[in-house]
């Protein structure tokens, strides 16, 4: 698997290369394993280890750190992660900062299972740091740890764009490697799986930059183009789906061509952020799916079998749509209320598996995704108000933009009505759902969904509000229903 | 299914343990800290003890005290919260990188979440600002913005460079505070060294290291203070408070210790003031100071700790008050919901080119031109395929000049079009920017004069076919010649074509019996062949065939004169046409004006992607001002108070019935008037304001809407007017010649006077009354219903307007041209689902963008171009 492939790739190279004071006297010792164990007599806390994240081309990181609260000592800095071909600041500033993420932290509750998340700006050092506080048990005891990543600070913008997407994997990634902390003290082992993680993770990363879509749409790229040809009832249906699920896709086909073609077009309905967070798929490089990514694609193999990743689509934030361009095939993630119980779910078993050694061989059935076959008159509105636009200028690229500001403002209407409503939450929604539906002239199910949808993405928890817990009656009414 | 699977997990475990039986023992249980926790989001955050609101917390690192907070903003920001405890957190890390001697850090950026204790979020920014009685000369500060919602974060990179220049002004401003004291001290120091010998050598020494200390600091500050911007805002700003000064009970109470501030206003003016004006040369400076008295300088520099430190407004004088005042702006710009600053960011990039913002109830509804890239580079998918033909061809940046140059033409066409008149009248009145003005008013009042002309069309198909025929690949219809204005056509051409129209002109008259305008429109004729001659470029071509043309169609229009009223206002148009000459020229001197702006940013064209017209601005993002009035939804949501459009739209919505004639009157241009008597003005005023949720383009307020006006309104103040209270007295409340114009409802009598109209699209909103509890809602609910149609608008004016629609005019008479390109603007609605009755509306808001991007470049003597349509249409008496 690619765990075991990337952890064959790195070893922990250098060590005990940066000690701080310790380089002086031990520079020309031959130091070994051991060593930073036990400490030296000068200075026990300034020691600490390094390795190397290998073969990730265009990586906005300098350094990652791995630091921890020490009773004694106080902030410490354990290990750094230097990335090849990137310049790592100096011991110092590295020192510096891990007093820093770690400030503050000493009254934190030690057995909270939260990961908080603090972010560095400061110019004047060239740094920004975004760093994860946590607990987790070190030498049998529970101790703070962070992990801190240091990015230059000409490398903020871009670091911004990413920001959500990073969470999400750090935060996947520290639940489990505290799971790896509970089992074993800190030992390389640990720390080796965690690189190999940090490698796949900033993998991805680096494919962004690689093959990223532009920030400015072209029309060109996408099926609105009079170039392109693409039957206006698939492209119906994919972008239905797609705005239902948040704008979520993942597109299989055996093209790279002719995926590109539908991720092109549509990321266009994502905002800029979530655009910058899609990629293309490349003939020559096979990425393998990658949770929490907005648009993403994958290439089938020869013989047009493809194994799709549930378990990976069911660790991301939001349902994904399932688009096969080759066989103009439209299938749907549970939908959201659902998505968000498996989601944990999936996640937490994954924490368990990894506890007991086991491999999760439990894998998802196919069976819960479902075809996406729903109208919406809001898009095949659309879709014929863009073929009535000139392909010329951006126009047709403003029109859809100006779609998705009008989605918005559904959404925020639908939001604004269920608070007047719902007294802000306290009251259930008197009327049910059909009412709302009938008011906001959202009766046709396609329709409904998307403006819930944006709405979700405006207001976290108004879908679960309106369609989770108290209404499961109308929820289950549904074809969704079914399933469950 | 997978809620079971914990439990087969632990089972299945059993025999893992035992066969890692070397593990350590406690390995066999998960501890549940580690799980993630299933959370319910709930959208509202109640019934969480943590509930309070955002607020803002500046805090120092104090000598005596530690950490402590100085002041929040709001003053009762937090009061539930433990802000000494907070501050210690915040607060706990020394920011500062301890280098050897004296050296300027700069600010850090904080964003942090606590799930523990305070469960909030945090924005913090530390900074340092300097002062000489402090330890190392630095004094640590931090303001921290706190917020129990997550979602912030996105945001606060762009409060950092909000912060920054706030925190660059309290820095600034300080250095310069601190330059001034130390010149002092090192003079002071002098002047004591030098009569006195009996000093000790240590003392000496003292001063010395002391004198070069300050150096080395010079050195570094000196570069700093460059910033003239911040200077100018701070003298400015000196000067206001000494006017303030004089006044009594200034009352500044936003915070805690800014009163403080207050009262030593003058001393800090009279301190500083001079500096300000003399900043160059700091030692002139010294000198010229009268308030300064050296004094004997402490040569055991034994600091004193213990004494309180100079507070933050006394820092940094006048920074500090620019930087609370960032600050609160800072704080009502987010202590707003996520969700509204995320439709406030969406909905920003629209404001951007303001030239194409079609906003209604001063809500921007949409930019018919952001994010479109007018150049023929960026066009996309024809690029394989392009020759330079090619370019006339599709609607580009050339065309775009041809466009708004049109625009203006349909000023000159409808100057010209005075030859022809009805009872239906036309005006264009060409007015200062501000009308209020009387000196302004007085130069204009000639020009209105001029203006003022008289046709029997109505304006949609006076205007709008402007719009139409300004396309290049549209031809640009002479009778028999066509004109692509790319082209470069010979002076026989024009010369010809010229001829053409005259001809054409005259076949016009020949169906014409009045002898009057026949002469008239000879002498148009005549100021145009004038200017022709002295015109060398080609859109003066198109303009003259242009005006011709127009010309030629409003006397076509003007079917059988009625003569009274004709005679009553053709002394008028006789002045008027002495002006012809005149005014075309001048038009023509401001379309080619106006071609320069536009061909500039073309002439550098080869860069794609760079910006979509000439007028784009880039600005940041962050505390955009509404411009001109205008505001996104979020914004407009938010801020929602008694008086702004829409307020009491559900009360009005159901009191009143047959509401749908008074709004198909707003969205389609015509003068809506609330009349009422005396004792309704509170009901009137409610009327007008509830009801300018659906009036286009109204900026400010003074200018279309009218709230309350106990005068009768007079002919000429329909040209501005569109939505007015009017008092009714007892004799005619309203003139007839008024009347005839405007859509009438009478609170009084409860009746509506006005067009009658059977389309859809406002039934479609009016249904929807009973639906939303709130203004709010149902404002929210217009505004998209709004935005709906607005994106038909849109098809509309880049598809019919500027697109593609080819009418070949081949029909010999105007009449039958009119009336085909009437029928080809209803097929074109009807295949957009719109129904004839709502068309008006579409054409009307179209029209609406076009003005404007007519406005948006003032004419070179700043006067507008302001059209109105005043136009009669049968009316019918409702009950409402």
């Amino acid at each position: 698997m690619d765990i075991s492939k990337a952890s064959r790739r790195l070893k922990l190279t250098t060590r005990n290369e940066d000690t701080g004071i310790m380089k002086f006297t031990s520079s020309n010792q031959n130091m070994d394993d051991k060593m930073f164990q036990d400490g030296t007599p000068l200075s026990p806390s300034s020691v600490f280890t390094t390795s190397e994240l290998k073969y990730i081309p265009n990586c906005f990181l300098s350094a990652i750190l791995y630091c921890h609260w020490d009773n004694i000592l106080g902030p410490r800095l354990y290990h750094v992660w230097k990335i090849e071909n990137c310049d790592t600041p100096p011991v110092d500033i590295l020192r510096f900062l891990s007093g820093q993420i770690l400030s503050g932290e000493i009254c934190r509750e030690l057995d909270s299972g939260n990961i908080d998340f603090k972010f560095y700006v400061m110019p004047d050092k060239d740094v920004v740091v975004s760093s994860f506080v946590f607990s987790a048990k070190l030498d049998n005891d529970l101790a703070i740890q962070s992990i801190g990543l240091v990015l230059p600070y000409c490398n903020l913008h871009l670091y911004l764009k990413y920001h959500q997407l990073l969470q999400l994997c750090l935060r996947r990634m520290i639940s489990k490697l505290r799971i790896l902390m509970n089992k074993a003290s800190l030992s390389e082992n640990v720390l080796n799986e965690f690189s190999a993680w940090l490698t796949m993770c900033f993998e991805m990363f680096s494919s962004l930059t690689e093959a990223g879509l532009p920030q400015q749409p072209r029309l060109s790229d996408t099926a609105f183009c009079p170039l392109h040809n693409l039957e206006p009832e698939f492209l119906y249906r994919c972008i239905t789906s797609h705005l239902m699920t948040f704008g979520r896709s993942l597109v299989v086909g055996k093209l790279a061509e002719r995926v590109n073609l539908v991720i092109s077009t549509l990321a266009v309905f994502n905002s800029d952020r979530e655009r910058a967070c899609s990629r293309l798929v490349l003939e020559d490089k096979p990425w393998t799916f990658h949770h929490d990514l907005c648009v993403q694609g994958l290439i089938k193999s020869k013989n047009g079998a493809i194994v799709l990743p549930m378990r990976e689509i069911l660790c991301s934030q939001y349902p994904t749509t399932i688009i096969d361009v080759q066989n103009r095939d439209v299938k749907q993630s549970p939908y959201s209320q659902e998505h968000k119980v498996r989601n944990y779910e999936v996640l937490r078993d994954e924490l368990i598996c990894l506890h007991y050694n086991q491999i999760d061989e439990h894998d998802v059935i196919c069976s819960m995704f479902q075809k996406a076959q729903y109208n919406s008159t809001l898009v095949s509105n659309l879709l014929e108000e863009i073929s009535k636009l000139s392909a010329d200028c951006g126009i047709r690229i403003a029109h859809i933009q100006q779609f998705i500001r009008y989605l918005n403002r559904k959404a925020l209407s639908l939001i604004k009505y269920v608070e007047t409503e719902t007294l802000k939450g306290s009251i259930p929604l008197k009327g049910g759902l059909k009412k709302l539906r009938q008011d906001l002239s959202l009766t046709i199910e396609g329709d409904f969904r998307i403006v819930i949808a944006t709405a979700e993405k405006l207001k976290p928890g108004i879908f679960q509000f309106l369609m989770g817990d108290g209404k499961e009656i109308d929820y289950q009414s549904h074809p969704l229903g079914e399933i469950i | 299914m997978f809620g079971e699977y914990a439990q087969v997990a632990s089972y299945i475990n059993q025999d893992g343990t035992q066969n890692r039986g070397g593990e350590r023992g406690n390995s066999s249980y998960l501890p549940s800290y580690l799980l993630p926790m299933y959370q319910s989001t709930n959208p509202w955050q109640t019934g969480h003890d943590m509930s309070h609101d955002d607020f803002i917390i500046i805090a120092e690192f104090s000598e005596i005290e530690g950490p402590k907070p100085l002041m929040t903003i709001p003053r009762d920001g937090g009061s539930e919260f433990d802000k000494n405890a907070f501050s210690v957190k915040i607060m706990a890390v020394d920011h500062q990188t301890s280098t050897s001697g004296f050296s300027l850090s700069e600010d850090t950026q904080v964003i942090l979440t606590d799930s523990g204790e305070f469960n909030v979020s945090a924005f913090v920014h530390h900074f340092a600002l300097y002062d000489n009685e402090a330890r190392g000369f630095v004094r640590p500060f931090c303001m921290a913005y706190v917020t129990t919602d997550q979602r912030y974060f996105k945001y606060g990179n762009k409060m950092v460079f909000v912060k920054d220049l706030e925190q660059h002004s309290s820095d600034l401003e300080y250095t310069k505070n601190c330059l001034i004291v130390n010149y002092r001290k090192a003079a002071s120091d002098e002047s004591i060294t030098s009569p006195t010998d009996d000093r000790k050598y240590q003392d000496l020494n003292n001063i010395q290291t002391t004198l070069e200390e300050i150096r080395d600091i010079l050195v570094i500050l000196k570069p700093l203070l460059n910033d003239k911007r911040l200077e100018n805002r701070f003298y400015t700003l000196e000067k206001r408070a000494w006017h303030d000064w004089n006044r009594p009970n200034k009352s500044d109470t936003m915070s805690l210790q800014e009163n403080w501030f207050t009262d030593h206003t003058g001393t800090a003016t009279a301190h500083y003031g001079s500096f300000h004006e003399k900043n160059e040369n700091p030692l002139h400076l010294f000198d010229r100071e009268k308030v300064y008295i050296p004094k004997l300088v402490e040569t055991k520099r034994k600091k004193k700790f213990d004494r309180t430190l100079r507070s933050l407004h006394e820092l940094c004088s006048w920074g500090a008050k620019e930087g609370m005042k960032k600050l609160r702006s800072i704080y009502e710009h987010f202590k707003r919901d996520g969700m509204i600053l995320e439709i406030e960011s969406n909905e920003s990039c629209l404001l951007d080119s303001p030239s194409s913002v079609l906003s209604i109830g001063q809500c921007v509804t949409h930019n018919f031109l952001s994010n479109l890239s007018l150049r023929p580079a960026d066009c996309s998918y024809l690029d394989i395929n392009s020759k330079p033909i090619d370019i006339t061809q599709r609607w580009s940046s050339l065309d775009t000049l041809e466009s708004s140059m049109e625009s203006f033409k349909s000023v000159v066409s409808l100057d010209s079009l005075r030859s022809a008149q009805s009872s239906d009248s036309f005006i264009i009145a060409t007015d200062r920017f501000s009308d209020e003005d009387e000196m302004s008013r007085q130069k204009s009042v000639p020009r209105t004069d001029s203006n003022f002309s008289i046709s029997s069309s109505h304006t949609d198909t006076d205007t709008v076919p402007s719009v139409y025929e300004s396309f290049p690949n549209s031809p640009v219809k002479t009778a028999d010649k066509t004109f692509l204005p790319g082209e470069i056509s010979s002076t026989e051409d024009r010369k010809s074509s010229l001829s053409d129209s005259k001809s054409d002109t005259s076949k016009g008259f020949s169906e014409n019996e009045d002898s009057g305008i026949h002469s008239e429109n000879q002498n148009s004729i005549h100021s145009i062949s004038v200017e022709e001659s002295i015109s060398e470029n080609i859109q003066n071509n198109s303009i003259q065939t242009d005006n011709i043309r127009d010309e030629i169609k409003g006397s076509e229009l003007s079917r059988v004169p009625s003569t009274s009223s004709q005679l009553s206002e053709s002394s008028e148009r006789l002045d008027g046409i002495i002006n012809i000459g005149n005014s075309s020229g001048k038009i023509d001197v401001l379309d080619r004006s106006l071609s320069r702006q536009y061909s500039e940013p073309d002439d550098n064209t080869d860069t794609t992607h760079s910006s979509t017209d000439g007028i784009r601005c880039t600005f940041s993002p962050l505390l955009r001002k509404p411009r001109s009035g205008v505001y996104t939804l979020g914004d407009l949501l938010f801020n929602l108070r008694p008086g702004s459009p829409g307020i009491g739209i559900i009360h009005v919505l159901n009191k009143y019935s047959n509401l749908q004639f008074i709004i198909n009157s707003i969205l389609t241009g015509r003068i809506v008037l609330v009349i009422g008597t005396i004792k309704e003005e509170l009901e009137v005023i409610k009327l007008v304001t509830a009801l300018s949720l659906f009036l286009p383009q109204h900026r400010r307020k003074h200018n279309c809407i009218l709230e309350w006006s106990s005068k009768p309104l007079r002919i000429s103040d329909l040209s501005r007017i569109k939505l007015a209270g009017v008092c009714k007295s007892d004799k005619r409340s309203v003139d007839s010649n008024v009347k005839k114009y405007c859509t009438i409802i009478d609170v009084e009598k409860r009746v509506i006077l006005a067009p009658n109209y059977q389309g859809v699209l406002i039934n479609n909103i009016i249904s929807k009354k009973k639906c939303f509890k709130t203004d709010a809602d149902f404002i929210a609910y217009t505004h998209c219903w709004l935005m709906d149609i607005a994106s038909k608008v849109f098809i509309f004016y880049h598809s019919f307007c500027l697109g593609s629609t080819k009418l070949l005019i081949n029909s010999s008479t105007i009449s039958s041209y009119k009336q085909q390109y009437c029928n080809s603007v209803k097929g074109f609605l009807t295949k957009l689902g719109i129904h004839d009755n709502d068309s008006p509306i579409i054409e009307y808001l179209t029209e609406v963008v076009k003005l404007i991007q007519l406005n948006i470049t003032p004419n070179e003597d700043g006067s507008r171009v302001l059209p109105v349509a005043l136009s009669y249409k049968p009316c019918q008496l409702y009950r409402c």
